[in-house]
């Protein structure tokens, strides 16, 4: 992780929320190229707020997002999910659809509306069915899928945009134990050797600790900890932003903090 | 590999089923010709039998076609970009806005032009539309709004029943077309008003198909592939209105074929991508309102039924069913 390169992903003063109601304020947030950044915060802190204003889906209120140092709002919206990817909670399985043409939708920003798929388009579908596991099971129906699976086939349609910044909104929500440790090595892989820039909302707080490169515990719509896990995972932030009570030790494997409620 | 078949296959079955089933239009009903004796009426401008084959069926057969053709485009654009299964110019109110307005020029003698009257009756479909929307206002319960849809679509009926009754006594032939849709006594000027309307919309949902077929992935995942939300959910739902006023205008609301084409040619093709279904859909339209013509001319012939009772009386059964697979939550 270098602090010299410019974000890739920032908000300046953004506010952000739905109608007149202010969700986020004024809140200013850069993100690093190649890193995984998690959100963490209690139910209506704003995380997905954050997310989704910064992907353009939520119209922001005040303040500008810049993606690569421009104005999001100034690129044409095809260009904007070139670049960034987003899976938003809001998801809606489409009845009777399987998870080819899930996944293919992920290819829509590449064509545009109007241009016919390519042998690219097909191996930048091979490759997120392959990375997700998803493969054996791309001609089955995504409601004849578990939830597990079926989470994972939502990703493998953002990976299939093959963007540079990915956001996720509670990625492993559904997803047994099994599956989230996959994901999360998906995450670290992508950024490894992809070199992916992934922020995500993650209710799991060890999980936060310990796959991202910095946590941002947000609380009423402002950051109120940011830095890496271990500056911000500590019993005086976890009481002020979940209103818990809970001892932080070494995790024994990962040496990374490990929250114990009291 | 069955899928590729089904893909190239199906809509070469279909155009195959089309074309048998104008032939058979041509040549059924009083008098009853042999397919060759049609065939040479409809090539020899002299033939004694020109009239009836060029100037009667040929034209509502293709009518049929058409109309079919346009219906079948709204309803899989109107279900695909509201999610909801059960949505249709018909179950929206649209289909019988469209017709009030028209059923008032026709019945009043308002003197407006053939061609213009598509147009009059896209106003009365918004009204209408617009009228469903306003009053379901957030819920996406696709039942609730097919309640509210079909309220309007009774109230437009007694409007279509109270004009006709004011007009012309007891002139069935246009209470029936615009109350039910209707085919009969349409000639080539209609044809020619409907074709290019419909050419245009089902033209504006193939250009429209991705960004629809993105919609029904939730209106977030939407935006985040890129797709403009909101001016594809106007633009779809605008240019399935102006397909069920173009439509209604010359036959009437003719119902559920809106509804039934787009969930056949999901079945057949057993898949529900926008941009697969769109072709077959169409084509099935236009067959399953032919057809549903053809069997309203001759089921209790000498008395001609109009055809809104034929694709009604196989339409209820498929909504009841729908309705009941939708039932259960997504």
């Amino acid at each position: 992780m270098s602090t010299t390169e410019p974000p890739v992903l920032a908000a300046r003063g953004l506010s952000a929320g739905h109608a007149r109601r202010v969700v986020v304020a004024d809140l200013t947030l850069e993100v690093r190229p190649r890193t995984v950044t998690a959100l963490v915060g209690p139910n209506g802190s704003g995380k997905s707020t954050l997310l989704m204003t910064l992907a353009r889906v939520l119209r922001r209120q005040a303040g500008e997002v810049l993606l690569d140092d421009r104005p999001i709002d100034r690129l044409p919206s095809t260009e904007v999910a070139r670049r960034l990817g987003v899976l938003p909670q809001t998801a809606v399985v489409p009845t009777g659809a399987t998870v080819r043409e899930l996944v293919e939708q992920g290819r829509y920003p590449q064509l545009g509306p109007w241009a016919m798929l390519r042998r690219h388009d097909d191996g930048a579908m091979r490759r997120a069915l392959e990375l997700t596991g998803l493969t054996p099971l791309a001609d089955r129906r995504l409601d004849s899928l578990s939830g597990g699976e079926r989470q994972r086939a939502w990703i493998a349609m953002t990976l299939a945009q093959e963007t540079g910044v990915l956001l996720l909104d509670e990625p492993t929500t559904y997803l047994d134990v099994r599956h989230q440790i996959d994901l999360m090595r998906l995450v670290e892989h992508l950024r490894d050797d992809h070199g992916l820039t992934v922020v995500m909302v993650l209710h799991d707080l060890n999980q936060a600790a310990r796959h991202a490169d910095r946590v941002v515990a947000l609380r009423d719509g402002r950051v109120l900890a940011d830095g890496t896990p271990r500056e911000v995972l500590t019993s005086g932030t976890l009481r002020s932003v979940f209103d818990v009570d809970a001892l932080v030790v070494d995790d024994p494997v990962t040496g990374r903090p490990l929250f114990v409620a009291r | 590999m069955i899928t590729i078949i089904k893909r190239v296959e199906l809509p070469g079955l279909a155009v195959a089923a089309l074309a048998v089933c104008v032939l058979a239009a041509l040549c059924l009903g009083e008098p009853r010709l042999r397919p060759a004796t049609a065939l040479a009426a409809l090539t020899d401008p002299a033939h004694p039998l020109r009239v009836p084959v060029w100037e009667v069926r040929l034209p509502r057969a293709l009518l049929g076609l058409v109309a079919g053709a346009g219906l079948a485009a709204a309803g899989l654009l109107l279900q695909d970009v509201l999610r909801n299964p059960i949505a249709g110019p018909e179950l929206l109110g649209v289909s019988s806005g469209a017709a009030v307005v028209v059923a008032t020029i026709v019945v009043l003698g308002l003197g407006v032009p053939l061609v213009v009257q598509p147009w009059a009756a896209l106003a009365g479909a918004v009204v209408a539309g617009a009228l469903v929307l306003l009053a379901i206002g957030r819920t996406r319960d696709p039942a609730h709004v097919a309640l509210v849809g079909a309220a309007v679509s009774a109230a437009c009926g007694g409007l279509v029943v109270a004009v006709v009754g004011l007009g012309t006594q007891g002139n069935v032939v246009v209470l029936f077309r615009y109350l039910l849709g209707s085919l009969a006594a349409r000639g080539w000027p209609h044809l020619e008003t409907v074709t290019p309307l419909v050419a245009a919309g089902v033209g504006a949902a193939w250009l429209l198909r991705r960004r629809v077929e993105a919609l029904t992935l939730g209106d977030d995942v939407a935006a985040g592939l890129g797709v403009p939300v909101t001016r594809t959910r106007v633009a779809a739902v605008g240019v399935a209105a102006l397909l069920a006023a173009a439509v209604a205008s010359v036959c009437g609301p003719v119902a559920f074929v809106a509804l039934l084409a787009p969930h056949l040619a999901r079945r057949l093709l057993g898949t529900v991508s926008t941009r697969r279904v769109l072709p077959l859909a169409v084509l099935l339209g236009g067959l399953l309102l032919a057809l549903a013509d053809l069997a309203s001319r001759l089921l209790l012939y000498p008395v001609e039924l109009p055809v809104g009772i034929a694709t009604t009386l196989v339409g209820v059964p498929a909504l009841v069913l729908l309705s009941r697979r939708t039932a259960v939550p997504a």
